[in-house]
């Protein structure tokens, strides 16, 4: 079975780019964020339980190891939802890691990679106000692993 | 600035001296606009873009070039789209003489999100010059690809969401 996992991280006060450090634990704000978009994407896409309870779970017990896991079928569950309900793919295209498909729902802007692996899939979904960007992809094990990259605006 | 140990970095793909942008990191705003000129061959057939037009060209050495777009409201210096098509296609002493059909903006914002850290990058005969630093997504990874191929995405979509084409396309 592969695995998604969700990882945190956010534009801080200062100068930096912090993509790699998780912050669930330290940023009230980010929470918050997390739990209206994570509810945004639940009655945009439907059928995202599982990465929304994960990311729950994940946030209420933060102090322990971040990292909930869902796994790859889901995502593609929601892939095939996409196409299959009143979403209008935009622009295909093959750029240097595979074809690219994106679409729009909403506020929110979608870009799909499809890779030449049954697995080889990763998904962004943006989103420029308030300026969060989910990225769902596969890690080099093989697993999927979805990363949440959310930059939140300056005060 | 974290590199793939296992690439080359840009300066040794091209030969050419690397360097640092000019200027400090321009902070994350929706409203921050960044100009890009388009060349030719990145227009689609329903008169878009190809998103490789945001990709470094050779000589970019990893810093692709911006143009600071002016915004009165805010108080901030900087060319209209306009001005910035007529300093990139006239030829010297005018402009620099290059090749362009119109010109997209992308937000700050977007450029922080894509990872591809928006700097200020004034030129002698370009205060207004600016770059993105592509040098954090250097690398021949399958990582790298997408993580590149994502960026580009990311400032497609920024390009979309302020309107298309700010001043053209000028089709020859």
């Amino acid at each position: 079975m592969t695995k998604l996992t969700l990882r945190g991280s956010c534009l801080d006060d200062g100068p930096e780019w912090n993509s790699d450090v998780p912050r669930w634990s330290t940023h009230d704000r980010l929470h918050d964020d997390v739990f209206a978009l994570l509810a945004d994407i639940d009655s945009q896409l439907c059928e995202v339980d599982a990465l929304r309870d994960a990311a729950i779970a994940e946030v209420v017990d933060a102090s322990e190891d971040p990292i909930p896991q869902v796994s790859i079928d889901r995502a593609k569950s929601i892939i095939g939802q996409i196409f299959a309900s009143d979403c209008v793919l935009s622009k295909a295209y093959v750029d240097e890691a595979g074809l690219m498909l994106r679409w729009a729902k909403g506020a929110w802007r979608f870009t799909a990679i499809v890779g030449e692996e049954s697995d080889d899939l990763t998904i962004q979904a943006v989103r420029f106000s308030p300026n969060i960007r989910l990225i769902f992809v596969p890690d080099a094990a093989g697993s999927a692993v979805a990363e949440v990259l959310t930059a939140l605006p300056r005060a | 600035m974290q590199r793939d140990p296992q690439s080359l970095r840009y300066s040794q793909l091209f030969l050419v001296p690397e360097r640092e942008p000019n200027g400090p990191l321009l902070p994350s705003d929706l409203n921050f606009h960044l100009l890009r000129q388009v060349h030719p061959d990145h227009l689609t057939n329903d008169d878009w873009i190809d998103p490789l037009v945001f990709k470094p060209n050779s000589s970019d050495f990893g810093l692709a070039s911006k143009q600071i777009r002016e915004n009165p409201v805010a108080n901030r210096l900087g060319l209209k789209p306009g001005q910035a098509f007529v300093l990139y296609t006239e030829p010297p002493p005018d402009g620099h003489g290059n090749t362009s059909i119109g010109v997209v903006a992308i937000s700050t914002a977007a450029a922080h999100l894509a990872e591809v850290p928006p700097h200020a990058d004034a030129l002698g005969d370009d205060p207004f010059h600016a770059c993105l630093d592509w040098r954090g997504l250097d690398g021949s990874s399958k990582a790298k690809k997408r993580d590149r191929s994502l960026a580009r995405a990311t400032l497609l979509d920024s390009a979309e969401d302020i309107g298309r084409w700010q001043h053209g396309p000028v089709v020859p």
